[in-house]
């Protein structure tokens, strides 16, 4: 039997779980005390070290230190009976995958479409993590790839630093895009305007000055119609809301009370309001 | 334009006939997936086991014309980079429904229910594979035989079978998909040109059919108004005015997701290259004042050419009708309305 884990960089060690990296496969299913059942692919070789043909004769066998698959679907039948499809995160799922590119089972595995994200594992870990974390989507790292190993690695910290949801950092990134392509700046360029160079922008600021170059006559209009708002000068417990992005006309108003008497003093204030601001509300009619 | 042809073991029954009167060439699968996935688009005969006719989709909270969508086919060799079609099947192939039988007894359940107006073009071209004359005649022989329904045939090619000439069929609605020529030429691939689609309107309006127009997408770009004009002008220079059954509107808008599939099947294009924000049904749509702005020019020059046509907005929300046409409009109203028109 030939061992080689001596030659091998362990990344990660978890109990009674599989590792997936970029460069190898791990699998275990006891306590991790060295040297460790190790099934191991080099991305070109497999090693043949042992072989067996069910997970029983595997448990039986437990001098088997070291292990290697020489048939594809083999390793896949073992690796789902110890941890199912469902358990898997979305990168080791695309590592299993591109694992078995080769093989009939490839195309079992692929039942939601992953095969679309496997050039997803050229990416930087940081963003493999994200993704692994459910704190970035798998299209979203699909589109990365259009930018450099550097760039990547930059966006990923950039939304990380500013905390930004899955929602935002498309956004985010689709402004970029739209800046390199359209406007020919480069990558750099983007991140210091709207960082401003000194990094102090809040993530609303960041925010706002990306929804303004990406929605110039809707900003435009948000802000006369934020300033109208605000000179209402409406009492606390009334809010005015507007149909995101002015999708229609209509408007609401929210008011918080906690009792008749206090829902009545609303009413007479937001009357006088009416009254007294006509100008500004026919303005705001007009505005949206 | 030649595709390979995989038929489905169930479906051979339905179209051997067909396929042999052809003389197409096709291979018969038991699955689907022994089609090969090699980016090139292909036809699938198959046999539906859910429903051909289906009132519009339409999209929640816009007012929707309330016609029924009929698809015996799914998908359009054409490639419209705007194409909706293009994120909403995860395939490029397109499939054609064989159990026509099946689609006629749906028709036949639908009489007597109120429903005036039907359409083929929503999930495929009308015309624009041979693959029409599977179901053609007997479509055709149902619309004979029902004359309170109207069926509208949808197309960007300026082919018209031969059978439309032979016979009349009063209750035939012709309608092409206009844009303006730049728009055609760049983001309507493998589709006839503007010309040729308002030559084949006017020869099927020459031989007694009403045609109708949909400018749907109108695509803003510097120059859109003049170009757009243009298209209306050739229309009206061309069809006789009162023929023209109505001519609807809409401006771009897609599922979010479009904007990446587009640009990776057709990485030249510039229509996403705009200010978009996302509407209330989760679609990317221009803001609504630009929207507004659009339509009002559009029925400008529409209305100076003909006062009296019949114009729709095609998924537009209460306010933007309002702002257009000064009208309060909603689904059940513009339903109405245009099934008086037919």
């Amino acid at each position: 039997m030939k061992t080689f884990w001596n030659d091998i960089q362990l990344k990660e060690i978890a109990l009674n779980s599989i590792v997936f990296s970029k460069d190898y496969l791990l699998i275990f299913n006891s306590e991790p005390t060295p040297p460790y059942p190790i099934f191991f692919f080099d991305g070109y070789n497999n090693y043949p070290v042992f072989y067996f043909f069910n997970k029983n004769e595997f448990e039986q066998c437990q001098f088997i230190k070291a292990i290697v698959f020489e048939n594809k679907n083999a390793l896949l039948e073992f690796v789902l009976s110890i941890k199912g499809v469902a358990n898997l995160r979305f990168v080791d799922k695309l590592l299993i995958l591109n694992f078995l590119k080769d093989s009939k089972d490839a195309k079992f595995f692929d039942e939601d479409n992953l095969s679309k994200y496997l050039p997803i594992l050229n990416l930087p870990d940081i963003v493999l993590t994200q993704l692994n974390e459910n704190k970035m989507s798998p299209d979203l790292a699909l589109k990365l790839l259009y930018l450099n190993q550097d760039e990547i690695i930059q966006f990923a910290n950039f939304t990380i630093a500013y905390k930004l949801s899955i929602s935002l950092q498309k956004e985010v990134f689709d402004y970029l895009i739209t800046e390199i392509k359209v406007n020919k700046k480069s990558f750099k360029e983007i991140l210091s305007e709207i960082t401003n160079d000194s990094g102090l922008l809040t993530k609303v600021d960041i925010l706002y000055k990306i929804r303004k170059s990406l929605m110039p006559e809707y900003t435009k209009t948000l802000e006369i119609y934020n300033t109208l708002k605000n000179s209402l000068s409406l009492p606390k417990k009334i809010h005015l809301v507007e149909t995101p992005y002015f999708e229609t006309k209509t408007m609401k108003i929210e008011i918080f009370f906690k009792s008749l008497d206090e829902l009545k003093k609303c009413l007479q204030d937001l009357n006088i309001n009416l009254e007294k601001k006509k100008d500004v509300w026919e303005q705001i009619f007009n505005v949206i | 334009m030649h595709y390979e042809i995989y038929v489905l073991k169930d479906a051979v029954p339905y179209s051997k006939n067909f396929l042999e009167i052809n003389n197409f060439k096709y291979k018969i699968i038991d699955n689907e997936k022994e089609i090969p996935d090699d980016g090139v688009r292909k036809i699938i005969y198959k046999v539906n086991k859910g429903k051909f006719l289906n009132p519009c989709p339409g999209t929640p909270k816009y007012v929707c014309c309330g016609y029924y969508v009929l698809a015996p086919v799914e998908n359009c060799p054409f490639s419209c980079t705007y194409c909706i079609l293009n994120a909403y099947f995860k395939t490029r192939n397109i499939t054609v429904y064989v159990n026509i039988d099946d689609m006629l007894d749906e028709l036949d359940s639908i009489k007597g229910k109120n429903i005036k107006r039907i359409g083929t073009g929503e999930f495929s071209d009308s015309f624009a594979i041979p693959e029409t004359r599977l179901y053609l005649e007997p479509l055709l022989d149902f619309f004979s035989k029902n004359q309170d329904i109207t069926l509208e045939l949808k197309t960007k090619s300026n082919y018209i079978p031969e059978p439309f000439f032979t016979n009349k069929y009063k209750n035939i609605v012709f309608s092409w998909s206009l844009n303006s020529f730049t728009v055609s030429s760049m983001e309507e691939l493998n589709t006839a040109s503007i010309d040729e689609r308002i030559i084949a309107a006017k020869k099927i309006n020459q031989s007694g059919y009403r045609v109708s127009f949909h400018f749907d997408p109108i695509i803003y770009y510097d120059g859109w108004e003049e170009e757009y004009s243009k298209t209306i002008e050739k229309i009206f220079k061309n069809i006789q005015h009162n023929d023209i059954v109505w001519i609807s509107l809409g401006t771009l808008r897609f599922l979010p997701e479009l904007k990446q599939i587009a640009t990776e099947l057709y990485p030249d294009t510039k229509i996403f290259n705009n200010e978009f924000i996302r509407a209330l049904d989760g679609k990317k749509r221009y803001f609504r004042k630009r929207r507004v702005h659009i339509y009002k020019k559009m029925v400008d020059v529409i209305k100076s050419f003909s006062p009296s046509v019949l114009i729709y907005l095609c998924m537009e929300n209460e306010d933007v009708w309002y702002d257009v046409f000064s009208l309060e409009m909603n689904t059940k109203k513009l339903k109405e309305l245009m099934d008086e028109r037919v």
